[in-house]
């Protein structure tokens, strides 16, 4: 979040002192009270507050869950003791922020004027404004995944590295794959989803966010299988803590039944674990089941030429990593060889793809990839608080020297 | 002043109902992915006789194709007396299938039956020349439980050069009995022969995660690896001449050692905690060529270690005779950062042996990353 600075009134507060019109508007009081500096001050206050319980919390979530619970939230929930039920307890950073911006944009319109002498505030005030829509619209659109790439390998989509889907394939077509991509959101109900690609329903049976899976012939006593079809007929699944740990995954597992005209298909386990897509043929059709990571798709491709992780002589401490990539656009009008390495990274497609790590014994190499469609918003507010500092301050400045030159020229010479 | 509150509210909520979004399902049609393997696909069971891979078979009369699993590239029921059936599949990895007595053993896990020893092996496995080659077949009895007829499986598995296929029959007693003939008439009939179009050719999936399990004492899923540059990891410097291959979830490392048309594996696999211990480890692979086990106060005398790069190695070099030939495992263990580290190099004596410097200068490279 980014704290805005608290507005300059140019009218005085209004005050119990001060004489109250007969008729004011309840549109009226909403104006002034939405504009009001205490509403700034508060909201600042409140920010502070929920920022540092947010670090402080980061203990026991880690920084994607703090994100999660405090900033892209509208309000902070927290469990009623003894129960599952979730109560909002705080304001969360979508509503201070939304609420910050409110203030700023409503104190603009009500209470300030346009003229030569505040234009400088005015632009460090469009600054700030801009600056918390891009925050907000960063939060909203921004989109951070990884490429993972061998040597030799070729890429065409970004994984995200949190969210997680089921993607039902037909792979039929020797050149296609049609692809239905169901968020795992949607396996949390028990509702069946149907989709007009899709000759068959699924219905989830169960889902986990995390979980382990255990081979039943290695179990004393099993539970009977839940899955008839696929590779989990000979595994049970058991539901796993969520983990927030930076360097621990989950691993989101469910059980989905596949429904056609004639009846049930079967149930399938599918979990991030199980690496390859489970296949099946329905009315002459080839299809694959796989929970995955959710994938974006992009208009080109990315070929791991040659990877490099060079280190300091002598010593084992990194020195820099670098990808040579082949880019190539689905258009045939993009095709060179591009080098990416740290600070340096690849813009295309809306993308950045930057060196984020090394796995596999230096033969893989691991991309971030960014889409942020406001990624320049931040440079241009900044640009403009700048500017419209620089401008407040020269008007300032020019308004003192010509007063003082008034001044001396007043001053009557001695005799 | 009406207007300018309307302006604000606008803005407002414009701003609010752009904060609104939600995931939904997609539908999209991308380009087959180059690099991806093509997974496995089951039989169609409107196209019984479909046999994919590159073996293909005869559906013995009578035999009912079933539509199968992702893992399995051939599956029927075969009927018995009185309308019971037993459950024939056809499952094959890439890679190896795991040494001959974990396959035993797991399928008299299926049948609630305690583990054999390798010594028990030559009563419990038999070969069988066949046109595809040499299968080895296994013959097991369950015991009846609570007034249920005893279980039996019937099981065969072939190995080629980059795959192995397992060939199974599971049911009651009396009806395996009855489709034993018919069985082995359907190994008979198993032959190389090539995919049929648009049925993905199962054996280029690369090993599942079951894959190995020979390495995963009662573990095998349970782990979650944290593959990645932040996971703890070490380095290493394999041999030029080594062929790296797919890296799979379980394994951190995979080179194939060819020479003279014989392969062997090298695996480094990595699970917390000490696995058992190093004397259950050693055992499980003597016991994988055919060696007896060891106590613990004679272990000392079938390894060595040494400490090399800040790591402590114990290694062991361990040469049998197995079903399928003489065998040597030469593998070394190194606990690391509250897990161990295993690095596992396994194939044909010969092939093995004459690469015990290479695997000794390797293990020299090994180091923290």
């Amino acid at each position: 979040m980014t704290p805005a600075i608290p507005t300059a009134p140019a009218k005085p507060e209004p005050s119990a002192a001060a004489p109250r019109p007969a008729r004011r508007s309840l549109l009226r009081s909403l104006g002034i009270g939405l504009a009001s500096l205490r509403l700034t001050v508060t909201l600042l206050i409140l920010s502070l507050v929920m920022i540092f319980t947010a670090t402080l919390d980061q203990v026991h979530l880690g920084v994607w869950g703090v994100q999660q619970k405090y900033f892209h939230a509208f309000f902070v929930m927290a469990k009623l003791p003894g129960t599952d039920l979730s109560l909002p307890v705080f304001p969360g950073g979508y509503v201070l922020g939304l609420a910050l911006l409110a203030n700023l944009i409503t104190a603009h319109v009500w209470r300030f004027r346009l003229s030569w002498k505040k234009s400088g505030i005015w632009l460090t005030h469009f600054g700030l404004i801009l600056l918390l829509i891009g925050e907000g619209l960063s939060g909203l659109l921004q989109r951070d995944g990884q490429v993972r790439l061998d040597v030799g390998q070729t890429r065409r989509y970004v994984e995200s590295f949190r969210e997680n889907e089921l993607a039902v394939s037909d792979v039929t077509d020797a050149a296609f794959d049609q692809v239905v991509a169901i968020p795992v959101e949607r396996l949390l109900g028990q509702a069946t989803i149907q989709h007009p690609k899709l000759p068959f329903t699924l219905k989830p049976i169960a889902y986990f966010p995390n979980a382990t899976l255990h081979p039943r012939s290695q179990m004393t006593n099993p539970p009977p299988a839940v899955a008839t079809m696929g590779d989990g007929t000979d595994l049970i699944a058991e539901s796993a803590p969520i983990t927030y740990k930076p360097d621990e995954s989950n691993w989101p597992t469910a059980y989905v039944e596949l429904t056609g005209p004639e009846g049930t298909l079967g149930i399938w386990l599918v979990s991030a674990i199980l690496e390859e897509p489970q296949g099946f043929i329905y009315q002459g059709r080839t299809w694959q089941l796989a929970l995955r990571a959710r994938r974006d798709y992009v208009p080109f491709t990315l070929t791991l030429g040659k990877f490099t992780h060079d280190i300091y002589p002598g010593t084992d401490i990194p020195k820099n990593f670098a990808s040579t990539i082949q880019l190539h656009g689905d258009d045939g009008r993009i095709d060179r060889s591009v080098l990416i390495s740290m600070n340096n990274p690849l813009r295309t497609g809306g993308y950045a793809f930057y060196q984020a790590g090394y796995a596999n014994n230096d033969r893989t190499s691991v991309l971030e990839a960014v889409r942020n469609p406001s990624w320049l918003i931040p440079y241009w507010s900044c640009a403009l608080i700048v500017l419209g500092l620089v401008l407040q301050f020269g008007l300032s400045l020019s308004g003192f020297f010509r007063k003082r030159a008034a001044a001396v020229r007043s001053v009557p010479s001695s005799p | 002043m009406l207007a300018r509150l309307r302006i604000c509210a606008a803005a407002i909520l414009t701003l609010a109902l752009a904060a609104c979004s939600d995931r939904d399902i997609t539908a999209y049609r991308v380009p087959k992915d180059p690099s991806v393997a093509v997974a496995a696909a089951p039989v169609d069971p409107d196209a019984a006789g479909a046999q994919p891979g590159s073996l293909h078979w005869s559906t013995p009369a009578g035999w009912q194709p079933q539509a199968a699993s992702g893992l399995r590239a051939g599956s029927f029921l075969a009927p018995g007396p009185g309308g019971a059936t037993a459950d024939v599949s056809v499952v094959t990895f890439a890679g190896a299938g795991g040494d001959v007595l974990a396959n035993i053993n797991r399928w008299r896990g299926q049948l609630q039956l305690p583990p054999i020893t390798a010594a028990e092996l030559p009563a419990n496995v038999n070969a069988l020349e066949e046109p595809a080659g040499h299968f080895l077949v296994a013959d097991i009895r369950g015991e009846p439980v609570a007034g249920k007829p005893a279980s039996r499986i019937l099981g065969a598995w072939l190995e080629e050069p980059s795959q192995v296929w397992f060939f199974k029959m599971m049911g009651a007693e009396n009806v395996v009995e009855a489709q034993k003939g018919t069985f082995l008439g359907f190994l008979r009939s198993v032959a190389a022969g090539a995919a049929l179009d648009g049925v993905p050719h199962i054996a280029e999936t690369g090993p599942k995660p079951a894959e190995n399990t020979n390495d995963l004492p009662h573990a095998a899923f349970v782990v979650a690896p944290t593959e990645g540059a932040e996971a703890p990891s070490l380095q290493w410097q394999a041999p030029s001449d080594w062929k790296a291959k797919p890296i799979t979830m379980m394994r951190k490392g995979s080179y194939a050692v060819s020479r003279g048309g014989a392969d062997a594996d090298l695996a480094i696999t990595a699970f917390p905690g000490d696995v058992g211990g190093l004397a259950a480890n050693v055992n499980r692979w003597r016991g994988q060529v055919g060696l007896d086990p060891v106590d613990d106060a004679a272990i000392g005398t079938v390894t060595e270690a040494f400490d090399s790069n800040g790591l402590h190695f114990t290694v062991v070099d361990c040469a049998g005779s197995t079903p399928s030939g003489p065998q040597r495992i030469m593998a070394a263990l190194v606990p690391w950062q509250g897990a161990t580290w295993f690095f596992k190099l396994t194939g044909p004596d010969d092939l093995v042996k004459s690469e015990k410097s290479a695997f000794s200068e390797f293990l020299r490279t090994i180091r923290p990353k």
